[in-house]
Formats: structure tokens, C-alpha cells, sequence
């Protein structure tokens, strides 16, 4: 998880750990992108798209440069452009709809490319 | 109480003070004879041939006409007047109210000092609800966490967690409103359209606001009168506008009411209408209900529910749908609203067009 505000990602985090999922917390695209290299064993990134430094758009464009078939879902508080609408896996507006973001997390992790989100 | 610059801290010299430090507006005095007696700073600078000493009409028939210039002195009316030949114009009107010495006062400001005003109170408003959204998110999502597992708490508890929630969540819906509501204004509420399954829509928002309504002691139905044509509209906001209505209905009236979602094809349009058979609308003309924080004359301190943010938003919404919302209500009878969704598929919409702004 690529999250900026530790407040968000500590909720997010406790999200998935109660449905069983093992989360990893990057607080930037820097630190997301350094972890990608030695950790092979991701299932899915999940990026807040606002964040400093390298946003949650270039990590996206980053990731799938390196690792096109992990899917990567995007959070964000604002429109995103047609190109990275396609380039995600699945985008989620804020404010979260949590049990929508549970169930394509679900989807994406166990290989099913095309979540209903 | 000493004054900056020497100036006698009388009434006049206070007010001569801050009429100069207001610099998008001039302001001039005149006598019973017409002749201005004082200009302020920023009114010399703007209508510089408007000097002490000069009758205003004169001064002011070689900027405009005759007849702007009764209906600025003589009716009293905000005319429209350059400050210099062919200079920029500014709104003007004139406090026909005289002082002791028989004195009137003639102010002009600059005609975008409305916009700009408007327009910094829209930024300040999108920005402050913007900057509520991430802690909110914090509140309701950790309060929800809470309520996942209310064995664990004790009563005291499990009840301060859920008003935690329940409010957070009320709070979560009037910040992201009031935060959609600003992004109109500047043009930047958009839709984005997809071919739409409105029964799937009015489904899931039933089912999933029917438990909390139950839980008041009300109670939610729902008709759908034969199979619903699909429709382009913006999915999320589409459920939004249906979400919000169903919401208004439960929370405006108190234990026991019933209300009803319907939707049918209707002449040119797809109609969703969600009725209460509650105490109605508080205002004479339902209209009112879409303005912004009106409340009627009969909520009451504290009454949750009266700021119309919601309402506003949801017609916007229709009409960048380019349908309508129309309210039928009376005291006693309930309400009901009802969205309309054009059928005509000649003015079907196109992605990028935001409509009318």
C-alpha cells in the first residue's frame, strides 16, 4: 500500500488484515518503487493517487513499466485522465467505499483481471 | 486612542480612513447643490475629473448620458459608468439619505468586486471541505472498525460508537456535497456517462438504506412499473441523487412513516419518484427546499436535518443530466420528489460536455 497519510493507511491496512490480507506500507511512490525491487512476492499495489514527490500516477505508469501483470488500484479525491483510467486495474473515488475496494482487492489478488469496480 | 497619521480621530476622519483603504471602491460626497465636497482617495484615481469643487453632473455628462445619469441621482438605481473617457466602467449608486449638512453620498465600486468576492468565498468553501475529508474518512472508517465486533464493548461503548459512526457518516455526506457543490461553481462537477441500469440502481440503493430505515421504525418499498429502458447517465451520481432522496425522506420524518421509491416511463422520461406519507415540507413554496441552509420555519435547534445541501446538489445533478427534479408537498401530506430522465435520444449527452453551467 502506497499511502502518504499514516492515519489512512493504518485504516486501510486494518481493512484488509481482517479479511486476511498481509499489507506492507509505503508512505511514497520513492519508497513503494525501492520495496518493489526487492520484494517479488506482491499481489497487488494499492496507491493513493495524491501523494508528494512521485504521485500515485507515476508509480501506476512506473510499476507497470517493470511488473506489467500486477495490478495496481488507485484511491483518489480527484477526476483522473482516459490514459490512466485504462492503465489501472480498478480506481476508487474518495470518500472509500470500503466494501466495493474489499471485493476488487479480492478479485485482483486471486487473478481475476476484470473486477466489477 | 491614538490614530496612524496624525488624522483626528473623529467619526469623519475614521471613516475618511477606511474609505481610502478600500481600493476597488470610490466615494464621493455632495452638497444640496450638486457640487462634490469630498472624493475619496481611490475615487480620484479611478474618476479623476470627479474633484471637489465640480457640480457631478457636469462632471458626469462627459462620461455618460443624460438619462444614466437620472437614474443614478435622481431614481437612485445602480447604473453602469466608465470612471474616465472610455475607461474602464464601474457600478455606481447614489445613498440618497443627506447628513446634517445636507450632503449625499455617491459610491462606485468595480463591477468584478461581486465575482471576485464570490469567488474567493467558493474557493475558501471548496478548499476547507476538501481539507475535512481526510480526517472524516479517519473518524467514520475507525468507527466503523469499532462496530464490526460489538461484543467486545461494553454498552456504554458499543452506544458512543455507533453516534460516532451514525454522525461521522452525516457529516461525511454534507462535506462531500458541500465540496461537490463549490466544484460546480467553477465548472468542474462533470459526469461520467455509461449506458445505466436504473432498477439495478434503485436496488441497491434500497437495500442498502432499508436496514437503518427499519431501524427507526420506518418502513421502505419499492415499485418498479415495467422493465426500465437503460438510460446514459453517471452511475455513481445517478445513485447519489436516488440515495439522497431516500435519505431526506427517513431523517425529515420521525417513527412510523412509510416511504416509497416508483419508477416508471413517463411521456419522454424515465421517472424516479421517492414519496413519504410524513409531515411534508416546512416551507410554503417546496421550492425552498433546494436552496442551500434554508430551514423552515418549523425545525428546531439541533434539527439535523435542515441544510439543503443535499437538495441542491441533487438538482444540479438532474440537470447536468439534463433532466429535472420537480416536489410536490403540503403540510401533513408528505413529500415527493420526483427525478426525470429525458428519454430523447437526440440530445444524448457526450462525455465531454459538462452542460449548462
Amino acid at each position: 500500500m502506497v499511502e502518504d497519510s499514516p492515519t489512512i493507511a493504518l485504516l486501510l491496512r486494518r481493512r484488509l488484515e481482517m479479511v486476511g490480507h498481509e499489507v506492507r506500507v509505503a508512505a511514497d511512490g520513492r519508497a513503494a518503487l525501492a520495496r518493489l525491487e526487492q520484494a517479488c512476492l506482491l499481489d497487488l499495489v494499492l496507491a493513493d493517487v495524491m501523494m508528494p514527490g512521485i504521485d500515485g500516477i507515476e508509480t501506476l505508469e512506473r510499476i507497470k513499466a517493470v511488473r506489467p501483470e500486477l495490478p495496481v488500484v488507485l484511491v483518489t479525491g480527484q477526476e483522473v485522465d482516459a490514459a490512466t483510467r485504462e492503465r489501472a486495474d480498478a480506481i476508487f473515488p474518495k470518500p472509500i467505499d470500503f466494501d466495493r475496494l474489499l471485493r476488487a482487492v479480492e478479485q485482483l489478488a486471486a487473478g481475476d483481471l476484470d473486477p466489477d469496480a | 486612542m491614538s490614530s496612524p497619521g496624525g488624522l483626528p480621530d473623529d467619526d469623519a476622519g475614521l471613516l475618511r480612513r477606511t474609505l481610502d483603504g478600500m481600493p476597488s471602491a470610490g466615494l464621493l460626497t455632495v452638497d444640496r447643490d450638486d457640487v462634490i465636497v469630498q472624493a475619496s482617495a481611490p475615487s480620484l484615481e479611478r474618476a479623476p475629473s470627479l474633484v471637489p469643487g465640480v457640480p457631478i453632473r457636469e462632471a458626469l455628462e462627459k462620461l455618460t448620458h443624460v438619462e444614466m445619469i437620472d437614474r443614478l441621482l435622481i431614481r437612485g438605481e445602480v447604473s453602469t459608468i466608465p470612471g474616465e473617457p472610455g475607461g474602464p466602467e464601474y457600478l455606481w449608486k447614489a445613498w440618497h439619505e443627506r447628513n446634517e449638512h445636507g450632503e449625499i453620498v455617491v459610491s462606485f465600486w468595480d463591477t468584478d468586486w461581486n465575482e471576485t468576492m464570490n469567488e474567493r468565498r467558493t474557493t475558501f468553501i471548496m478548499a476547507a471541505s476538501h481539507e475535512m475529508r481526510g480526517p472524516l474518512t479517519a473518524i467514520k472508517g475507525f468507527a466503523e472498525i469499532l462496530n464490526m465486533h460489538p461484543e467486545n464493548l461494553t454498552p456504554e461503548q458499543r452506544e458512543a460508537a455507533e453516534i460516532v459512526e451514525r454522525n461521522a457518516r452525516h457529516l461525511s455526506v454534507l462535506v462531500e456535497d458541500t465540496f461537490d457543490l463549490s466544484r460546480n461553481s467553477f465548472g468542474e462537477l462533470r459526469l461520467n456517462l455509461s449506458e445505466v441500469d436504473l432498477e439495478g440502481i434503485i436496488d441497491e440503493v434500497t437495500s442498502s438504506t432499508r436496514p437503518r430505515i427499519e431501524r427507526r421504525g420506518q418502513s421502505l418499498e419499492c415499485e418498479i412499473a415495467g422493465p426500465l429502458p437503460t438510460i446514459e447517465a453517471d452511475e455513481g451520481r445517478t445513485s447519489q441523487m436516488v440515495r439522497n432522496l431516500v435519505r431526506n425522506a427517513s431523517v425529515h420524518n420521525g417513527e412510523g412513516v412509510a416511504i416509497k421509491v416508483f419508477a416508471r416511463v413517463e411521456d419522454d422520461s424515465v421517472a424516479i419518484s421517492v414519496e413519504d406519507d410524513g409531515r411534508g415540507l416546512p416551507f410554503d413554496d417546496p421550492e425552498e427546499a433546494f436552496r442551500t441552509f434554508r430551514r423552515g420555519p418549523g425545525s428546531t435547534v439541533g434539527d439535523r436535518s435542515g441544510s439543503g445541501v443535499g437538495l441542491s446538489l441533487t438538482k444540479r445533478l438532474i440537470q447536468l443530466h439534463r433532466g429535472r427534479i420537480e416536489v410536490e408537498s403540503g403540510p401533513g401530506r408528505g413529500a415527493r420528489f420526483t427525478l426525470r430522465f429525458p428519454l430523447d435520444r437526440s440530445h444524448a449527452l457526450t462525455p465531454d460536455e459538462p452542460g449548462p453551467a
